[in-house]
């Protein structure tokens, strides 16, 4: 498991390294001057020369490249042209919130798609099993802004259940402990939901499958015989046969929202790392745009590697695969 | 328990907490919440380059003098502010200004003299890169150009300041009345590091308001300032800016009382949201932006190619008659009923009907007659020639692209009719989307033929910059228009102290401009401001929202 863990983290390190060395020479052939951005037209040319030095922008693209690795290397990942600040803080900042959307997300999907199915395996009935085909279809592609826009109509315009951006209220800093975080939890179910609901839909359809699949095996047939209840069947025995590979869709989705998860973001008026990504790439700043990047590539690499090692935790048979 | 239990177990919980809320939001001493959709840039007014960080910035920053705006006249007048009082020498190019003893900065440290020379001598320097750098153009200078700081700003005492200007001008005012800076602070800043500096995001001011809290992407938190020596803020509200990026976003939290206003209602929702159970009001303040369909007046690709040493017609509208010939086949009070539900004016220039003083209101917008247009094309030459009956003229078709921003679904709508109109004259339009970023940087690098765009314009008459014919100095001349007349009124104009005198000339400039038709002027765009019925002291006029801040109460 260790020399598993060890060459993923290897082969992470050179693919982050090539996307950021991707990411850095395409971002420069942007058009666009970002120091126009910042100064007014009437200001002397000689001040957007010096602007440009002070962003690091003058000089040969290898010149630039060599002085980033160079940064990099000394643990400066750069400083952004629009926030003025440390792009490392900006993104330091930034990144709490899109775990904690993200995770909650991903959470949501499994309990909605475990649950979902382990109700359809209660009954087998065909006309049920119709209904969650088409339901899960359906839900998996309507587009996420749709379902923020219905969810926001029905539980905020209309019924003022639930807030609808941000993740607290305004005030809410003075009130107490307890009703500070029901605030805030109060506030992040929209989101959440918005997030976890197409992709409950479509990790129900794999689980279903793969859970079809598992049900008719030896095992499970010899637990019905012993007189197990349908339900100790599902979630000792059926269920940790049929989720593995459910870990590596898991593995894939946790690491896009962690990328930015952009139109909920936007939608919901949260912070993120999709805004701020979209924010640096209009205002030219390539610093935040390569640890945007940066950071999106490693969610990406870091959660396949996650479900990888616990793919292989829970299937002995991947461990032995590797060993041989 | 049942999971139907549960769920109603939890809506009604939702339902209790966040009817707590909304109780609260019904006492008076409640914030006023103002969504923004946009983050604020920075707080230094060195560097504030957008209108809603500026107008932030104001509430933070005090100024010598306040502006308040006379809609009778259009004038802006000027009273005391942070100074309480002012007088001009008898030649006029001085101001002296005598200053309120014992007020303070936020952080206790008393307010002086040299503050304000501290502060204007931010503005001029070049090398701190101010975007309120040529407020300084008006004051003495050194031999080597720059603004001899000493000279222009006087120190006399701790609470006496003098401006001296090289000459007397109508905004001299306007220019000493930039928001100033603490120089205990920045004195000890290295001007190169200023744009970057901490400081900008812990503000020290003296307005009617301080910053309680910033956090970037969410909210930016304003508390009366009870140090300001401006205003009394004992009963001003905090002030709440939350950042909602998207427009439908807001007007949901608007209707839903989350939010108190609403900075920039689209008219297409403004009868739909009166009409709700929330009690919404609209502000309608008259247009300072205009919108138009620019025409390249010079030949881009000879002018790129010698460096800008070498200025010839554009071949397709490089004529005045051609471009009063499309301004004919467009038709803009169509376009304005349609987009802008009359929440506008049609436009015959660049200068705002609200400034009565200069606005030329003797002169009438081209009527839509593409009949008209049609003929007067074929008089100078262009002719329908093939199955699509495109004109021509010595073998080239009038045919170009009509650029549009990435983003703007408003222009992209004024382009798509546009286009109609244009083909049924027989000229041919490719609608042409491109990155904002680029758009405006190859506007001003003078790339395209024709593109439609809206400029806002600044209280203080400012037109030099837009139809001056020096072009290499004036990138926002972006129709690269040039006139011999247009730049001797440009250049009597902005001298004149006297509105009648300049009135006078800024009338001839909209004739001239209005005959020759660099742009083809479409409309002036009244700004929608929809807040809570409750708000009340909302004195919102076209000078700034937040102007009256300290006097809203719920």
């Amino acid at each position: 498991m260790v020399t598993l863990v060890i060459r993923r983290i290897a082969v992470a390190l050179v693919l982050v390294f090539g996307l950021a060395t991707l990411v850095f020479f395409l971002s420069r052939l942007l058009p666009g001057d970002p120091a126009l951005l910042f100064i007014a037209p009437s200001v002397p040319a000689s001040v957007a020369d010096r602007l440009r030095n002070d962003f690091g922008l003058s000089g040969s693209f290898t010149h630039q490249y060599i002085s980033w690795i160079a940064g990099i290397l000394h643990g400066q990942i750069g400083y952004s042209f629009s926030l003025h600040r440390e792009v490392l803080g900006i993104i330091g900042n930034t990144l709490p919130y899109t775990l904690l959307l993200a995770g909650s997300a991903i959470a949501l999907e499994f309990v909605l798609a475990i649950g979902v199915v382990y109700c359809l395996s209660l009954k087998n009935s065909p006309s049920r099993n119709r209904f969650f085909s088409v339901a899960s279809i359906s839900m998996y592609t309507i587009p996420s802004f749709w379902i923020a826009y219905l969810l926001l109509q029905t539980f905020t315009v209309s019924s003022h259940i639930f807030p609808s951006s941000h993740y607290h209220s305004v005030g809410i800093d003075t009130a107490s402990w307890l009703s500070r975080n029901a605030d805030f939890l109060l506030h992040l179910i929209l989101p959440v939901c918005t997030l976890a609901l197409p992709g409950a839909a479509g990790l129900s359809r794999f689980l279903k499958a793969s859970v079809d699949q598992v049900a008719g095996m030896e095992y499970v047939l010899f637990a019905r015989s012993q007189g197990q209840s349908t339900t100790r069947i599902f979630f000792r025995t059926i269920l940790p046969n049929a989720i593995a590979p459910l870990l590596t869709l898991g593995g894939l989705e946790l690491g896009t929202l962690l990328a930015g998860a952009l139109i909920t973001e936007q939608i919901f008026s949260l912070p993120g790392m999709g805004r701020l990504t979209i924010a640096a790439l209009f205002a030219r700043d390539y610093p935040l745009i390569l640890g945007c990047t940066m950071t999106a590539g490693i969610a990406v690499i870091a959660s396949n590697m996650l479900a990888d090692i616990l793919h292989a935790t829970l299937d002995p048979r991947i461990r032995g695969v590797r060993r041989a | 328990m049942s999971l139907y239990r549960y769920l109603v177990i939890l809506c009604a919980v939702c339902t209790i907490v966040n009817g707590c809320d909304r109780q609260d939001a019904a006492k008076p001493s409640q914030p006023v919440v103002i969504a923004l959709s946009n983050d604020v840039d920075t707080f230094n007014p060195l560097f504030a380059s957008d209108a809603t960080t500026g107008e932030l910035n104001d509430l933070i920053f005090p100024s010598l003098v306040t502006p308040s705006f006379d809609t009778a006249s259009g004038e802006l007048h000027f009273s005391p502010s942070l100074a309480k009082s002012f007088e001009f020498s008898n030649d006029l190019k001085d101001i002296t200004f005598h200053l309120h003893s014992n007020v303070f900065w936020s952080d206790s440290v008393p307010i002086t003299a040299y503050d304000v020379q501290t502060t204007f001598s931010l503005y001029a320097d070049p090398q701190v890169g101010s975007v309120r750098q040529s407020a300084a153009d008006g004051m003495i200078k050194k031999s080597d150009g720059s603004v001899d700081i000493a000279k222009s700003v006087e120190v006399i005492d701790d609470t006496t300041v003098v401006f001296h200007f090289r000459q007397t001008y109508p905004g001299q005012l306007f220019d000493a009345g930039l928001p100033l800076l603490p120089a205990h602070i920045f004195d000890k800043i290295s001007r190169k590091d200023l744009r970057t500096h901490e400081s900008n995001r812990k503000p020290v001011g003296a307005g009617p308001y301080r910053l309680r809290s910033w956090t970037p992407m969410q909210e930016i938190v304003l508390e009366p300032n009870p140090l300001s020596p401006i205003v009394t803020t004992a009963k001003s509200p905090v002030l709440v800016f939350r950042i909602v990026p998207e427009y439908r976003s807001q007007l949901n939290q608007l209707k839903s009382g989350e939010i108190d206003m609403l900075l920039s209602l689209e008219a297409a929702d403004a009868a739909a949201v009166t009409g709700g159970s929330q009690q919404i009001s609209l502000v309608r303040i008259p247009a300072r932006r205009y919108h138009f369909i620019g025409w390249n007046n010079i030949d881009q690709q000879s002018y790129a190619a010698s460096g800008g040493k070498v200025i010839l017609p554009h071949p397709l509208f490089g004529d005045a008659r051609v471009r009063r010939a499309l301004t004919l086949a467009i038709d803009r009070l169509k376009l304005l009923e349609a987009l802008l539900n009359n929440y506008g004016v049609l436009a015959v220039g660049p200068i705002a009907p609200f400034f009565h003083w200069a606005y030329n209101d003797s002169l009438q917008p081209y009527a839509y007659d593409p009949q008209e247009a049609r003929l007067q094309l074929q008089q100078l030459g262009w002719k329908p020639v093939g199955r699509e009956k495109v004109l021509q003229k010595d073998g080239r078709e009038f045919s170009f692209a009509l650029c549009v921003p990435t983003g703007s679904p408003f222009w992209s709508s004024v382009a798509t009719i546009v286009q109609e109109q244009l083909r049924a004259v027989n000229v041919k339009a490719t609608i042409e989307h491109v990155e904002r970023a680029v758009y405006w940087q190859s506007l001003q690098e003078k790339k395209y033929d024709a593109w439609i765009a809206g400029f806002e314009v600044p209280l203080q008459m400012q037109q030099q910059e837009f139809w001056s014919s020096d072009l290499a100095k004036n990138p926002f001349n972006i129709s690269s228009y040039r006139n011999a007349r247009v730049d001797q009124l440009l250049t009597a104009a902005q001298f004149s102290t006297d509105p009648r005198d300049a009135g006078k000339m800024w009338k001839e400039l909209q004739s001239i401009l209005h005959r020759d038709q660099p742009f083809t002027f479409l409309f002036w765009e009244d700004r929608i401001v929809a807040m809570n019925s409750h708000l009340r002291g909302t004195a919102i006029n076209v000078l700034g929202t937040f102007q009256s801040a300290p006097q809203w109460s719920h």
